[in-house]
């Protein structure tokens, strides 16, 4: 038994280990960011009380969670029922491995990386799905089919789009797509109408408002998550605020530079200071883009479903198409 | 009786209501285009009802009120849905609080009341819940009726002298 | 006796003792068994046939059609109304509104009731505009009484009617975009409604449901305080209802979603009796105000503002012009307010004439109309308010069909029905 190989497999473990783990705190920070930017946004103080400047509110939002009944439908399909919120939030978890937080802290450096992440992404439209058919209930299912029509639909300018980046860096993998990004200059100047199209695309993938169709069909009732009470549903809940937080991490590494800090700033420092200043640096950008997903929530009014298909479809996806083959034909004509 | 100055009344028998209003909208130097309410009024346990349109004419600077007579033994009177589609919930609560029948109507159900109430509350001679047994809605539901309750249900373990108190009663 | 209790189920209980009920009664034993009607057990109907020719159309299912209750409780601020909602897939094929959740049988307490009463009673009917529930009232007894209210409290009338409208269609405003999903404009109406109500309530003693209006003036003076804030409202709110519009009139996911909806054409709307900001939307010039002035209004100079199109979106920006309208309004009252009473002395015991009155007013939601029958007596003999949110309800399953469900509640919102004065 090779050293190394015991070595690199309790590296992973470890790794994929403080992953699950930072998950929670993850969400109870987004969460957080949400309930106070969104009070902001509406000239109120949002919460106040818990903790100093209401910092703890979303950890008590975490435990008020776990200490609800939980109540399963008589009808619903228990397996079933109980397997998807676990589907969604592993979509979540498992597409936080690849995410590059600092040149030596990524959890699985993976060569196919930027596969890997828009593969497992998929896996919570089935997650959504299943727990609409799985309530037993005819309108978790229309939202269940509705958000999984939404989801699909929008994945593929979302993949299409970053296949334009995957082409000009010439690599899957994110640290090299950074390392990339480091010699050439950011992602952005070189591909802005697909990060427009990418960041339209994620919104839409994790049903942030303008297309939080899904959830806040509030003329009906809460969509595919009606059924479900207590921790199943801090489950999905926990799993949309993770999402939200990788993708606005996935979009800072794949067009904003990743751990690379701004032009006054060193780009990237060695050792273990350059991994705290990676780290630090990546953070920053993660959250000013989640604060405006944030925002956007709080100002924007709903966007229609056949509104929101047509977008996906006669819009953005042939947008990305052209986005595609545009870039093809400079990297061959100039040699990128 | 007095009526108030910026108003012109016109009585009518019931039944000629369709014919009088279509005139009104219709005749260009009438012009009444615009139908403000539609209401009922009960004028005692003895007396008619009274169906009660207030119409609105950009020509005349007054308010029109059309009164038309309703017998209450057979309160029938033609529905004027196909004059203004509007109208349709005026006499739908027409109907519901008064219980006047409007013939043509395409939708004459209680509005405001559950579907299955029988009376109509803004009759003069409506009687309050508190008179329920005396009301035309007595006895609808079984509960009501003394008869209909089973004692061997009624044991002293789950309610101590509720046995004795009922056939004490009786 | 010790012997087990068994406590039986109580469906099953429930169950039996219903069969044996009806039994008893004479009814029939069973429900009536789902046949083509077979819509009704769905949305909570009581099972039986439907009643009427409309009953029949909306209840009847062809292939693929379902019906969806968004049923007496909301996500959305109406009120307690109740909308069966026949869809296919996602398309709405036909609306039939369910009402009566509210219904407190405001008009037949209103017989028991003195005249000062019946006041207080009609507030909390269109409790938004609570002072046009008690302003058309007032005028109708005036007439009644014979009574004339003094000129001061003919403009205080009017001062407080405007800062109703004004804080009435702010919140309007927030409750389409809540409606919509946009979670901000709410707020700044209602600070906007903040405001005014704290100046009515300086004014009326309340904030809410104001019982201000007398037989013959209003109630109280306007005092230091209400002025003052009136004054510093007044130096604002152009500004926060244009941060508030800002928000939303220009927002492109807003405007897809409101522009060509809902659009109802001013012959339409007249004869469905929609009134108010819903009709001059239309294009139909009609305001109660100009049409038919009572109180002081023929003394303001005034336009009637009306929006060409018809749809939500020109139901929603004819709010935000009458509300600038009304600021314009609440201006020229203020500069013209006279001096005087507020109530005119009218002998302690005073009977009205018997005969009858009516009254109507422009509420922010329409026409608002009372007909009174006095008797003579103390107590009205007839007291008869026609509500305009309750009419304009008529248009939604007329602009229904053929939209999705989302629609609907966007559709509704910009109509602004409160359910208060919809079930009385």
């Amino acid at each position: 038994m090779d050293f190394d190989l015991l070595l690199g497999v309790l590296r992973f473990l470890l790794a994929t280990t403080l992953i699950l783990v930072l998950t929670i705190p993850t969400a109870f920070v987004v969460i957080q960011m949400e309930l106070k930017i969104i009070a902001g946004s509406q000239l109120r103080y949002g919460p106040n009380r818990i903790g100093p400047w209401g910092m703890f509110q979303s950890t008590i939002h975490g435990f008020k969670v776990l200490a609800k009944e939980d109540h399963i439908p008589d009808q619903a399909d228990r397996a079933t029922f109980t397997l998807a919120p676990w589907m969604v939030y592993m979509a979540a978890a498992m597409s936080m491995l690849v995410i590059p937080f600092a040149p030596g802290a990524i959890a699985a450096d993976f060569n196919i990386g930027i596969v890997y992440f828009f593969a497992v992404l998929g896996l919570s439209v089935v997650g959504l799905l299943v727990a609409g058919w799985a309530s037993y209930n005819k309108y978790s299912l229309l939202g269940g089919l509705r958000s999984a029509a939404q989801m699909v639909s929008y994945e593929i300018p979302l993949t299409l789009s970053v296949v334009g980046v995957v082409v000009l860096a010439g690599t899957l993998n994110f640290r090299e797509l950074i390392e990339w990004q480091r010699a050439h200059g950011w992602m952005l100047i070189w591909q802005p109408v697909a990060l427009v199209i990418f960041y339209i695309a994620s919104l839409a993938e994790i049903n942030r408002t303008p297309f939080d169709m899904v959830e806040a069909d509030s003329e009906l009732v809460a969509g595919p998550f009606t059924e479900y009470s207590g921790m199943r549903f801090g489950f999905f809940f926990f799993a949309e605020y993770v999402a939200l937080f990788i993708m606005s991490g996935i979009m800072i590494s794949l067009f904003f530079g990743g751990w690379l800090a701004p032009w006054p700033f060193p780009d990237q420092l060695d050792g273990f200071i350059g991994t705290v200043y990676g780290v630090l640096w990546f953070f920053i950008k993660t959250y000013i883009f989640i604060a405006i997903a944030v925002l956007l929530r709080a100002t924007l009014v709903r966007v229609r479903v056949d509104q929101l298909m047509g977008m996906a479809w006669k819009v953005l996806l042939p947008l990305a198409m052209v986005n595609l083959i545009v870039t093809a034909v400079a990297v061959l004509v100039f040699k990128l | 009786m007095w009526t108030d100055e910026d108003t012109v009344e016109v009585t009518i028998e019931g039944d000629r209501n369709v014919a009088v209003l279509q005139v009104l909208r219709d005749d260009p130097k009438l012009n009444f285009f615009y139908l403000a309410d539609a209401a009922a009024v009960d004028y005692g346990p003895t007396e008619h009802f009274e169906v009660v349109y207030h119409l609105y004419s950009d020509r005349h600077p007054v308010w029109l009120r059309v009164r038309a007579r309703v017998n209450r033994a057979d309160p029938h009177v033609p529905s004027i849905t196909g004059l203004w589609e509007g109208a349709m919930f005026h006499e739908r609560e027409m109907y519901d609080m008064m219980g006047i029948l409007f013939d043509g109507n395409r939708d004459l159900r209680r509005i405001y009341m559950s579907p299955d109430y029988r009376s109509f509350p803004q009759r003069k001679d409506f009687l309050l819940p508190d008179d329920a047994a005396d009301s035309s809605a007595a006895g609808v539901r079984p509960l009501e009726r003394p008869e209909t309750w089973d004692l061997s249900r009624l044991s002293d373990e789950l309610a101590p002298g509720v046995l004795a108190h009922v056939e004490g009663e009786k | 006796m010790t012997s087990e209790v068994k406590i039986p189920d109580p469906l099953d209980l429930d169950r039996d003792e219903e069969a044996r009920l009806r039994r008893v009664a004479g009814m029939a034993p069973e429900r009536a068994p789902a046949g083509e009607y077979a819509g009704f057990e769905s949305v909570g109907l009581p099972e039986r046939p439907p009643q009427t020719e409309r009953e029949r159309e909306v209840y009847s299912l062809e292939e693929g059609e379902m019906l969806v209750n968004m049923g007496p409780q909301h996500p959305s601020t109406h009120g307690v109304m109740r909308l069966v909602v026949k869809v296919r897939g996602e398309v709405v094929t036909d609306v039939d509104p369910v009402l009566g959740y509210l219904h407190r049988g405001i008009e037949k307490l209103c017989e028991e009731a003195t005249y000062t009463t019946v006041l207080t009673y009609v507030d909390p009917m269109d409790y938004l505009s609570s002072m046009h529930n008690e302003h058309a009232p007032a005028i109708a007894f005036e007439k009644l009484f014979g009574v004339t209210a003094p000129k001061r409290a003919e403009y205080i009338r009017a001062l407080v009617v405007e800062l109703n409208r004004v804080f009435s269609h702010s919140l309007m405003m927030g409750f389409l975009a809540l409606d919509m999903g946009g979670i901000t404009p709410i707020l700044y109406g209602f600070i906007n409604r903040d405001e005014i109500v704290d100046m009515l309530s300086a004014i009326s003693g309340q904030r809410m449901l104001f019982n201000f209006f007398r037989v013959g003036g209003v109630n109280f003076d306007a005092n230091d305080e209400f002025f003052s804030r009136l004054g510093t409202w007044r130096g604002h709110v152009l500004k926060n209802v244009e941060m508030s519009e800002r928000v939303i009139t220009d927002n492109e996911v807003f405007r897809s979603r409101t522009i060509g909806m809902g659009t109802l054409s001013g012959r339409d709307a007249i004869a469905l009796g929609v009134s108010g900001p819903n009709l001059r939307a239309s294009g139909v010039p009609f305001d109660i105000r100009k049409a038919h002035p009572y109180s002081i209004y023929p003394e303001l100079e005034f336009e009637v503002i009306t929006q060409p199109g018809g749809d939500s979106n020109a139901r929603y920006l004819q709010r935000i012009a009458e509300i600038k309208q009304s600021i314009n309004l609440i201006d020229q009252i203020v500069d013209k307010m006279p001096h005087g009473a507020v109530q005119a002395q009218v002998p302690g015991i005073i009977r009205p004439k018997p005969g009858r009155a009516y009254a109507a007013v422009e509420s922010p939601r329409g026409l608002y109309s009372v007909y009174a029958i006095s008797d003579g007596g103390p107590n009205p003999y007839r007291f008869r308010m026609r509500d305009p949110s309750f009419v304009s309800l008529q248009a939604i399953p007329k602009l229904m069909p053929g939209r999705l469900i989302a629609d609907t509640m966007a559709v509704m919102a910009s109509f602004d029905p409160v359910m208060g004065g919809v079930d009385k």
